[in-house]
């Protein structure tokens, strides 16, 4: 091909052809062994870190399954000798479960719901609109963040008493219809879009709602997806609030008619625990559909932004 | 001291795709190797299997007559500057030149004056203290050179490093590094897809495409002996230019004729290629391909002697672009676009005719089928 | 002309959801807190006498509250030392593919899912002298819950776990953001994964580090749920945090001067600590 290649002294040791493939054959079993033991080591690392990480729910469910007789013993008890659905059954007999768990979707989705709206609306506010104090309502608002529920949750409850709505839906939604949080998550994502975007559209002869609903929605669907999910977790989850502000049956959300079940007999740790089983699968179950979109809308950006 | 061999080199990124195929190449010690290709060419891929930052799937790598292919990328003694620069950005500058003696626990003392003259020869003495996010890229780019020279490295492998610079800063910096060679006295392995800078630095240059070596040489015979159309195309700019002809005979002289409709438009051919072309050819259609430059006006052709053999080709100028020390004028030919490198003086406005010669001992000839250069095939003796 | 003067009503149109919503239950709450933490109240929670300071100067000098500050501390270094710790081994066990990486990752932050509630039952079961899943594998015969001296740990390492979810994903994001090549040029430069483990990855993680210690910190300062649940406060005041204690006093006590009065003292430390980190932030990790 060339003067160059052609004066090429050979650079390799001078190996047989049969030797050549035989140490290949050799380092390569070798290399194989090394990443296959790297991949293994990693699997088993993450198996041992896992199974601790959710030792508490593997044990839950454990327990929910046991009949009751089966917990009380010195032996080690694992796992359930006789599996039995009988602790749900009864869960949903001893207490209103049912009803409480219709309790905590209303509250959950109203204020899901109200947050993508309030939320998105602000947000549009102050990532396209001029006005003027803009910079200092902004402000005001992330500051809200830092101000810790505990400090205002004692006046809220002397407001919300005041106002005769104590144990109603109402009194368990409006003061979360809206979040500092939820209002800097969608502004993240608007300031990304050129102004230009609402500009042709407003030439277009779009409103404001308009655009808000055609444009900005469908181009956020990460971010509402992400809000969705935490929203809803973070509801479905609280505690402090409806543990203050219900009292019947009627209006108690899960997580406080739980430990209803803890009171009841103190014999009926299993049936306790299978209740707590039932009303963790809700969250759970929307944590793993919308994890991704969580990912997505929340951590991927909110680390860059 | 570094020999480098790659030996029938595969990597196969899954049972469709290669990104490298039957790469062998020598490396020898203090050559500067140019990998140059389109992107996607396998290149880089072939840098970081020598680097040990990728398996290779077939063949064997010799790394000093040791067999490399599952050496670690810390066993290779080698040393790396990326394309984007890779700076530790929690690292000063003087933390990223320093972090390969450290971990190597390389005394303080000696550290601090490597680290300095390294900065002393790149003229970044200055940045020592800061951040890699202060710095602009040029000066990136040097802390990424001083991090890959201070160790003494079996070779250097540079993944394009002077893509991500401006134009002015990528020619100052090609002058640098054609110095730095020097002073180092070691192998440099410089993957790019910019044919000046592998023209302008390498000592020898590997062209590549589709995962394949197209040629291995120097520039010179890269750029006047093309193996093939690819390579011939790839290099020079403007580019060559390639125009489809029929080879026929008129009485014992050979003639290529350009496929197109009007006037007749011909070029005689006489020497050692015209026997090459009259054995096989006579009848058959060829790509041949001419470099801007060896297209001249009647009178240097005459002066240079092949006017006389030859006709006027006429064409008509499209664009012309006034260099200052050369004029470029552009023609339209079977629906692409043609260049002629001429004199300065030359006068020639767009849209007026021009009678071109084109220099029959400067004419590639390419099979239409394989690519491949006729007469250099046939000089070689296939 | 109208344009114009639309242009600048309609703005506000968009946020009165959002600051209504605020101003009754943020700022007005957040200022009667204030202003509640001066009197003596009644049991209605109306403000009866003027006592200014008195407040403040009974609980500092109180030895109750003294030690709620004290557990507190001690709670609030756990859970964020904890969480952190257990989410970062987890984002780095998952930072390089391998097969059922998706299984894992969503395992290691499903605790985000779960509510302090629950978590808090299944954790009283688990240490449950008798019966629990602790003592048993242990071999051990301790009263958790119900021992001032473990208590406490208790409760935290439960919120540890609680909080170890997201900040899996806070550094998954982190070390996802980190340019892969970093990596590439340092085997390249002989390092070895030790040393680029403390080199690279956790100087990368820096500046979501800071953001994670952050959140977690007002987290930990807001955990009630477990607390009421596990031991209310108990056993002997050890895990009388200093939430709880605003829950005790304002609900059970009817002393909702005093309890108004420790919250603004978790505001003021809450936000003290937050602007320290910002502080340390501008110093520290500056790239």
């Amino acid at each position: 091909m060339s003067q160059l290649n052609s004066m090429a002294i050979p650079i390799e040791k001078k190996y047989s052809k049969s030797e050549l493939l035989e140490l290949k054959n050799k380092m390569n079993a070798k290399a194989l062994a090394k990443r296959r033991s790297k991949t293994a080591l990693r699997l088993t690392a993450n198996i041992v870190f896992a199974i601790l990480v959710l030792l508490p729910l593997l044990y839950a469910i454990s327990i929910a399954l046991m009949p009751s007789n089966e917990l009380f013993t010195t032996d080690l008890n694992l796992f359930p000798k006789h599996p039995t659905l009988q602790n749900f059954k009864e869960a949903f007999t001893t207490v209103p479960l049912l009803r409480f768990i219709l309790n905590s979707f209303i509250m959950a989705g109203c204020i899901t719901i109200g947050q993508i709206i309030s939320c998105s609306l602000a947000a549009f506010a102050f990532s396209f609109l001029e006005f003027k104090g803009k910079g200092i309502l902004f402000a005001i608002v992330m500051a809200t963040m830092m101000v810790p529920g505990e400090a205002t949750i004692i006046s809220n409850y002397l407001t919300v008493g005041s106002w005769g709505i104590l144990d109603t839906y109402a009194v368990l939604i409006i003061p979360y219809l809206t979040s500092a949080m939820g209002i800097f998550l969608f502004r993240q994502f608007y300031i990304t879009f050129p102004i230009s975007l609402y500009e042709s559209a407003k030439l277009d002869g779009c409103s404001n709602l308009k655009f808000i609903i055609k444009i900005l929605i469908p181009l956020t669907k990460s971010a509402i997806g992400a809000m969705a999910v935490y929203t809803f977790i973070n509801a479905w989850n609280m505690y402090m609030w409806p543990l203050l502000v219900t009292g019947s049956n009627n209006m108690r959300t899960v997580q406080i008619g739980i430990s209803m079940l803890d009171s009841v007999d103190s014999q009926s740790i299993t049936l306790m625990i299978a209740g707590v089983v039932m009303i963790i699968i809700p969250s759970i179950s929307i944590f793993i559909i919308g994890q991704k979109q969580l990912i997505r809308g929340m951590f991927s950006g909110a680390v860059k932004g | 001291m570094a020999e480098i061999a790659l030996r029938n080199v595969c990597k196969q990124f899954d049972s469709e795709h290669y990104g490298v195929k039957d790469f062998t190449l020598d490396i020898h010690d203090k050559e500067f190797v140019i990998f140059v290709g389109p992107s996607g060419c396998g290149k880089s891929t072939t840098l970081r299997l020598i680097a040990g930052l990728e398996d290779i799937t077939d063949g064997e790598l010799w790394i000093d007559g040791e067999l490399g292919n599952y050496l670690e990328p810390k066993e290779r003694e080698m040393s790396m500057v990326f394309q984007n620069y890779a700076l530790y950005p929690n690292m000063t500058v003087y933390g990223n030149i320093a972090y390969s003696l450290k971990i190597r626990k390389v005394p303080k003392e000696e550290i601090d004056k490597r680290v300095r003259k390294v900065a002393q020869i790149l003229e970044i003495e200055s940045l020592l203290d800061r951040k890699p996010a202060a710095l602009s890229g040029g000066q990136k780019q040097r802390v990424a050179i001083g991090a890959a020279i201070i160790r003494q490295p079996k070779a250097f492998l540079m993944d394009e490093p002077l893509s991500n610079l401006d134009a002015k800063l990528r020619a100052q910096m090609r002058v640098e590094l054609q110095k730095l060679h020097k002073q180092l006295d070691t192998t440099i392995i410089y993957v790019t897809h910019d044919q000046t800078e592998a023209m302008t630095l390498g000592t020898k240059i590997v062209v590549m495409k589709d995962g394949l070596i197209q040629q291995v040489d120097t520039p010179q015979n890269i750029y006047n002996h093309p193996v093939n159309k690819f390579v011939a195309g790839f290099v020079g700019a403007p580019s060559m230019n390639f125009i489809e002809c029929e080879v026929e005979k008129e009485f014992d002289k050979t003639v290529l004729i350009f496929v197109t409709t009007g006037p007749v438009k011909k070029i005689y051919i006489t020497g050692p290629n015209a026997a090459i072309l009259q054995r096989d050819y006579i009848g058959k259609r060829v790509m041949i391909g001419i470099r801007p430059e060896d297209i001249y006006e009647y009178e240097e052709a005459r002066s240079s002697g092949f006017a006389e053999n030859s006709v006027g080709i006429r064409e008509t100028v499209v664009t012309r672009e006034m260099l200052g020390a050369e004029v470029i004028l552009y023609f339209d030919e079977q629906y692409k676009t043609h260049a002629v490198r001429l004199e300065p003086s030359n006068q020639t406005k767009v849209g007026e005719n021009i009678d071109l010669y084109f220099d029959p001992n400067k004419i590639h000839v390419f099979d239409i089928e394989t690519e491949e250069n006729i007469l250099h095939l046939y000089r070689k003796g296939y | 002309m109208k344009r114009e003067k639309n242009f600048k009503i309609t703005p506000y149109f968009y946020l009165v959801p959002s600051l209504l919503i605020f101003a009754v239950f943020l700022f007005y709450p957040f200022i009667k807190t204030v202003y509640l933490s001066l009197f003596m109240t009644n049991k209605m929670g109306q403000a009866k006498i003027f006592v200014g300071l008195q407040n403040y100067i009974d609980l500092l000098s109180s030895e109750s509250f003294r030690n709620s500050l004290k557990v507190t501390l001690i709670f609030v270094v756990i859970v964020v030392f904890g969480g952190m710790l257990l989410g970062l081994i987890a984002a780095v066990l998952c930072n390089k593919a391998f097969p059922g990486i998706r299984g894992f990752s969503t395992a290691y932050a499903l605790p985000m899912a779960i509510a302090s509630s629950s978590a808090a039952m299944i954790f009283q079961i688990m240490l449950h002298p008798a019966v629990g899943i602790v003592n048993k594998l242990l071999g051990l015969d301790i009263n958790w819950l119900n021992d001032p001296n473990t208590a406490l740990y208790c409760v935290a390492i439960l919120t540890a776990w609680l909080n170890s979810g997201i900040n899996f994903l806070y550094f998954s994001a982190g070390l996802g953001n980190i340019d892969e090549t970093i990596y590439e040029r340092a085997s390249v430069d002989g390092a070895s994964s030790v040393q680029q483990f403390f080199s690279l990855t956790l100087p990368g993680l820096s500046p979501i580090m800071f953001y994670t210690v952050v959140v977690n910190i007002i987290q930990a300062f807001q955990s009630f749920g477990q607390i009421k649940i596990l031991t209310e406060g108990g056993p002997n005041e050890s895990t009388n945090v200093i939430v709880y204690s605003i829950y005790r006093d304002a609900f059970f006590n009817y002393r909702f001067g005093s309890a108004s009065a420790q919250s603004v003292i978790l505001f003021i430390i809450i936000m003290l600590v937050t602007l320290v980190m910002f502080r340390i932030e501008k110093k520290g990790v500056n790239y």
